[in-house]
């Protein structure tokens, strides 16, 4: 009977016990995201802008569902004027049949392929796949965006060159610019306010060079060689593996562009390029441009090519550390076109470092160092950058922005971080329609130097009918 | 209840009360700390996290490489860079950026001030807030932080105290038993002593080991008995007596209920002590056998004057037994009776003894009155034989004898007559 009273005892001590200690530390929260706001776009007067974008398999149905985003809301279904960039391995050939269909054939398209893993717009980041290079073919794994303009004070022209159908890449470029001049309506003299370029991969330079010829080289150009790891650009009617797609815009608004790197550039290690064969340096110095490089990284190269067999990690750890020429305004200041070096041979006999751009014999190379924290700024800082440097007040907010950002650099940065960048892009943009592709090469301007061709940069362009300071 | 079983009920009781107490106060100020240590870990987190920002807003930059670092911390929850409308600019998870704080936590947005902790225990997270210094316009810095270290915690705590608790309480529950046993024999000692010397047994005695009252209580409780057993004759000595007394006893209280009775009684009248124990006189003593009225006989019962009285007992098969009564009172202090012992002698025996003497002394009687009816002096003629009655008539001898007594004559001839009378016969 004691017994028993005992064991009522401590069961009910062992009950208010587990009472008084339950009481608490429930469940753990789970929250769950509102619906944004609807985001307003009030487009200037006389200019209406949309972006769409799409991830469906299917390119007739990606096109139909990015254009249908795009001209939402809109009166006019058929725009003047249409960006596209879809992820490297889409069939680029249906997405301009059906774009061109849905526009019954008016609007003049400019546009290639992004890398494989996205394309962006202001309404997100339009997701392919993480993974990139050779994997993309495999996948069947698609994103598209588009950019619609219509506008009454913005004119756009658009051209394009087969290179094989032309002497040189600079002679196709120079017949893309006077059909683009044209389609403007707009004689060669006229000069536009910008040009958007999407030139094949190897040729950026001489595509620069030709352009230049006609349009000189104050004249902004601001583009992106197309992603990969297949690449393409859209004619008029056709696609080019090995062309240049390109448009030009004539605008009484205010242009700001920024074209930049964002790497730290305080690194003393730095050489004569002694050497070169096509886009790779083969001396430094005279010494093996591997070696002379390596040393610069401390050795690191050698030590992550015998850790792993994988390529792109060496390529991915060079991203952050890649190879700039300086180039300074007449008005003294220092411009930086970055380069990404990477060894030109895998097994690393052969010494060369392959950097995608045309670096001459007795150029002085620097070595650079970022981070993929310093590189996610910079992306979100493009349009702030932008404006700033086409003296627009930053409160202003933009009719539209164009970016083109490399892929290297979307490469450096972590998978969960990738979608926060159009939210970035947006906040500096006053929440401004804008389109970026990430492409495997830049090119831009350097006031008072010129167009240039580089790696791991970004441009940004954006046109405001506001807020000139 | 026993009396071991009431002290160690009760001190076992405020064992556990106490301990309960002590542990919840250990547990709570244990969680407490555990919380603390948290809350304190992730304030540094989050004062370290808004300098960072802080510094790097000016340059139009954001700590992304601390942000995720914090994102990959397995405790926090989110974390917010929030814009002074109430946007959230920057957050780990993409989905919330451009959405309201307003939305997610209104109480916190509200009173948003320098690095403040909010907890919320009920569903496990704590948040960290705090405004930054970025300007007149007041961006602030948030992150939620998951309790679950604490719960973990607690629930560690809670295991291990609430075994070190049960272990204890068992400990001091042995501890408890073994003292409180210690303590209590002597008592149920001395219960069972008083026990045993109420029933009569003087010859019980305790053993007292200890020096301390009890065993002074015991020592005196010994004497006591030692007192006893010397100036009063034992109960089971009484009893002995008793119990082998051949005649019947019986005592009865002043409601005439049986309260003790002999083994002699129970014999004789067929009953188990059971059956009559507690019961009226009545059942074995019948009120017809009462020859005076009830009242009458109580009063000579009271007044102790029933003595040798012949009646009956009833047995238990209705067989009325004749006994010789006895009674006497046994009277309280204020002279009042309180029991009745009564005795009485089964006289079946001797009844029957009586009766079969009245039966002879009766045939006697009769014998010698026909004996007298023949008797005396006859005055009988010598020569006829005829017998002179009183009234001087003579009368043939056997007319006289048939008169005077039963008997009857047959008249024959004796072989000397025959042979006198019939000599030719």
């Amino acid at each position: 009977m004691a017994a028993k009273k005992l064991v009522i005892m401590l069961a009910v001590f062992a009950g208010i016990s587990f009472f008084l200690f339950s009481q608490g530390y429930g469940e753990e929260l789970k929250l769950v995201p509102k619906k944004r706001p609807i985001s307003v776009i009030d487009s200037a007067l006389g200019t209406t802008v949309g972006t769409g974008w799409s991830t469906k398999e299917n390119p007739q149905e990606a096109v139909k569902e990015a254009v249908e985003m795009a001209l939402e809301g809109k009166q006019d279904k058929v725009p003047d004027f249409a960006i596209i960039f879809a992820s490297s391995g889409s069939d680029m050939e249906a997405i301009l049949s059906k774009a061109k269909e849905l526009f019954k054939n008016k609007t003049k398209i400019y546009g290639g392929t992004s890398d494989s893993r996205a394309v962006m717009t202001n309404r997100g980041f339009a997701k392919a796949t993480d993974r990139a290079y050779e994997y993309a073919k495999m996948e069947g794994k698609r994103s598209l965006a588009i950019m619609t303009v219509t506008s009454k004070d913005i004119v756009f022209g658009v051209g394009s060159a087969n290179f094989a159908d032309y002497p040189s890449v600079q002679e196709g470029s120079k017949v893309a610019i006077l059909n683009a001049i044209k389609s403007a309506g707009k004689s060669p003299k006229e000069l536009p306010q910008a040009i958007l370029v999407t030139p094949a991969r190897g040729l950026e330079e001489e595509a620069i060079e030709g352009i230049e010829r006609v349009v000189g080289s104050h004249t902004p150009i601001l583009g992106g060689t197309p992603g990969g790891p297949t690449f393409s650009v859209f004619g008029e009617n056709k696609v080019y593996e090995k062309g240049i797609s390109l448009a030009v815009i004539y605008t009484k608004f205010s242009a700001g562009y920024i074209f930049e790197g964002g790497f730290d550039v305080k690194d003393p290690n730095t050489g004569i390029v002694t050497k070169v064969d096509r886009q790779a340096i083969v001396e430094i110095d005279g010494k093996p441009a591997l070696d002379v490089y390596d040393a610069w990284l401390g050795g690191e190269i050698g030590k992550l090519c015998k850790e792993t067999i994988r390529f792109d990690l060496v390529r991915g750890l060079l991203t952050l550390h890649p190879l700039y020429r300086k180039y300074t305004s007449p008005n003294g200041k220092v411009y930086s076109l970055f380069s990404h070096p990477w060894p030109r041979d895998k097994t690393l006999v052969e010494k060369s470092v392959s950097t995608s751009t045309k670096i001459k014999v007795g150029e002085r190379i620097y070595l650079s160092h970022g981070t993929w924290e310093t590189l996610m700024n910079r992306v979100g800082n493009l349009p702030k950058m932008a404006k700033m440097q086409g003296k627009i007040d930053m409160n202003a907010k933009p009719i539209f922005g164009i970016g083109y950002i490399c892929a290297g650099v979307l490469g450096t940065i972590p998978e969960t971080e990738r979608e926060k960048m159009p939210f970035l892009i947006n906040y500096s943009n006053n929440n401004a329609p804008f389109i970026a592709p990430f492409t495997w090469g830049e090119q831009g301007h350097f006031p008072g130097i010129g167009n240039k061709h580089g790696n791991l940069l970004t441009s940004f362009l954006v046109i405001t009918d506001k807020g000139q300071r | 209840m026993k009396l071991f079983r009431k002290i160690f009920l009760s001190i076992f009781f405020s064992f556990v009360a106490t301990v309960s107490l002590i542990s919840y106060a250990i547990s709570v100020r244990q969680i407490a700390d555990a919380e603390k240590s948290v809350v304190e870990e992730n304030k540094i987190i989050g004062s370290f996290l808004t300098k960072e920002i802080e510094v790097n807003y000016f340059e139009n930059k954001w700590p992304f490489e601390s942000l995720k670092k914090l994102s990959e911390r397995k405790e926090v929850l989110f974390w917010w860079i929030v814009r002074d409308d109430g946007t959230i600019h920057l957050a780990d998870n993409s989905s919330f950026m451009e959405t309201y704080v307003h939305d997610y936590f209104p109480e916190i947005a509200n009173r948003l001030g320098k690095e403040n902790i909010s907890l919320n225990r009920s569903q496990n997270y704590g948040i960290f807030s705090t405004t930054l210094e970025t300007g007149p316009k007041k961006w602030s810095f948030w992150f939620g932080f998951s309790l679950s270290r604490v719960a973990e915690r607690r629930k560690e705590i809670i295991s291990l105290i609430t075994v070190t608790s049960v272990s204890v309480l068992v400990v001091l529950g042995v501890i408890l038993y073994s003292s409180v046993k210690h303590f209590t024999k002597p008592i149920k000692e001395l219960t069972t002593g008083a026990e045993r010397i109420g029933k009569g047994d003087l010859s019980y005695r305790i053993r007292a080991a200890s020096k301390d009252e009890l065993g002074q209580l015991s020592h005196s409780f010994n004497k006591m008995t030692d007192d006893l057993q010397k100036t009063t004759v034992s109960k089971d000595y009484v009893d002995n007596i008793i119990g082998n007394m051949t005649e019947m006893l019986i005592v009865v209280d002043i409601e005439g209920k049986i309260r003790t009775v002999n083994k002699a009684t129970l014999e004789l009248l067929q009953y188990r002590g059971e059956e009559i124990l507690g019961h009226s006189i009545e059942k074995i003593f019948k009120l017809e056998d009462i020859p005076q009225n009830w009242m009458e006989f109580e009063r000579l019962i009271q007044e102790d004057k029933l003595n040798n009285f012949e009646t009956h007992f009833t047995t238990k098969e209705e067989r009325r037994i004749p006994i010789l009564f006895s009674s006497s009172a046994i009277r309280g202090e204020s002279g009042h009776p309180l029991f009745f012992v009564c005795t009485a002698r089964d006289i079946t025996e001797r009844k029957r003894a009586e009766d079969e003497r009245e039966k002879l002394v009766k045939d006697l009687q009769k014998a010698l009155a026909e004996i007298k009816q023949l008797s005396g002096l006859l005055p009988i003629c010598s020569g006829c034989k005829k017998i002179r009655d009183d009234k001087g008539y003579w009368n043939q001898i056997e007319e006289y004898i048939s008169t005077h007594s039963e008997a009857i004559f047959s008249h024959g001839l004796c072989p000397v007559c025959l042979k006198k009378l019939y000599p030719d016969l």
